[in-house]
């Protein structure tokens, strides 16, 4: 057949639809979200309350954990003593506090939390 | 193409070629609208968790007459604001925020034996809220303060 304009032929249109659906395919990008800001401000709350007001003993501080966050995993670390609480994960927010007591004694406690 | 007296005649493979790239046009402006949706929706939703949170961190650092900007407690002996350490009647005190963007739902404090306090703000509905947690200590007592934040 003789004419002119453009015929698209099969070919061309399945690579067009080969080429669609890979652009269509790519992963959305993450939306940026502050949950972990918010972790880490929990835990510096925390540990802000603990410094005020004494170091609490170890259950003392697994039972606020627990109250702060709930059924998330995490750990603390009080000299170098490591309590774990809850489910453990690879990926964990953490913070640490390394403060004077009245004796002039150092103390430094690590709180981790598991997301 | 030929014409016709009849009108257009096309080739079938033109025909078929053809609904397949309105297809795929088709196809790839809708998915590119679907994107430009979500983006637009999680923008505001990082607006409002960024203004909750500025919010939430404000009440527990601060101290201001006007008490949804600062209610932590002022030690008149050290002379400073105590961070995270709150009153109760302060945050019973606690008014709503201007803004044109989001509004303070309510505040609400729980403490380890189940007591719960809320303070009521607003009476507004909105569809779109958050809430944003952070650790006090009121009256001695470790709580967990709530802050509920809205889309205007």
């Amino acid at each position: 057949m003789k004419c002119r304009g453009i015929s698209p032929s099969i070919e061309a249109a399945l690579s067009l639809l080969v080429l669609t659906a890979v652009i269509l395919s790519t992963p959305n990008a993450e939306s940026p979200g502050l949950q972990d800001l918010l972790i880490l401000q929990k835990e510096h709350d925390l540990m802000r309350i603990w410094a005020r007001e004494g170091i609490p003993e170890i259950n003392e501080m697994k039972s606020d954990f627990k109250f702060a966050f709930g059924n998330k995993g995490g750990k603390i670390e009080v000299n170098g003593r490591v309590v774990l609480i809850g489910p453990e994960s690879k990926e964990a927010i953490s913070a640490q506090m390394d403060f004077f007591d009245w004796n002039l004694g150092k103390r430094k406690v690590v709180l981790t939390v598991f997301k | 193409m030929n014409t016709t007296n009849r009108g257009f005649a096309f080739s079938l493979d033109t025909a078929f070629s053809s609904l397949l790239i309105f297809a795929m046009l088709f196809l790839a402006t809708s998915h590119f609208n679907t994107e430009s949706e979500t983006a637009l929706k999680s923008v505001k939703e990082f607006g409002l968790w960024k203004n909750g949170l500025f919010v939430a961190d404000s009440l527990v650092k601060n101290r201001s007459e006007n008490k949804i900007l600062g209610a932590a407690s002022f030690d008149e002996g050290k002379r400073r604001v105590m961070e995270n350490k709150l009153e109760l009647i302060d945050i019973q005190g606690v008014t709503g925020i201007d803004s044109n963007e989001f509004f303070v739902k309510n505040i609400s404090i729980s403490f380890k034996n189940g007591r719960k306090e809320v303070v009521e703000i607003s009476e507004k509905n909105a569809e779109s809220c958050i809430s944003v947690e952070r650790i006090v200590t009121v009256e001695n007592e470790i709580g967990l303060l709530g802050v509920v934040v809205c889309e205007m």
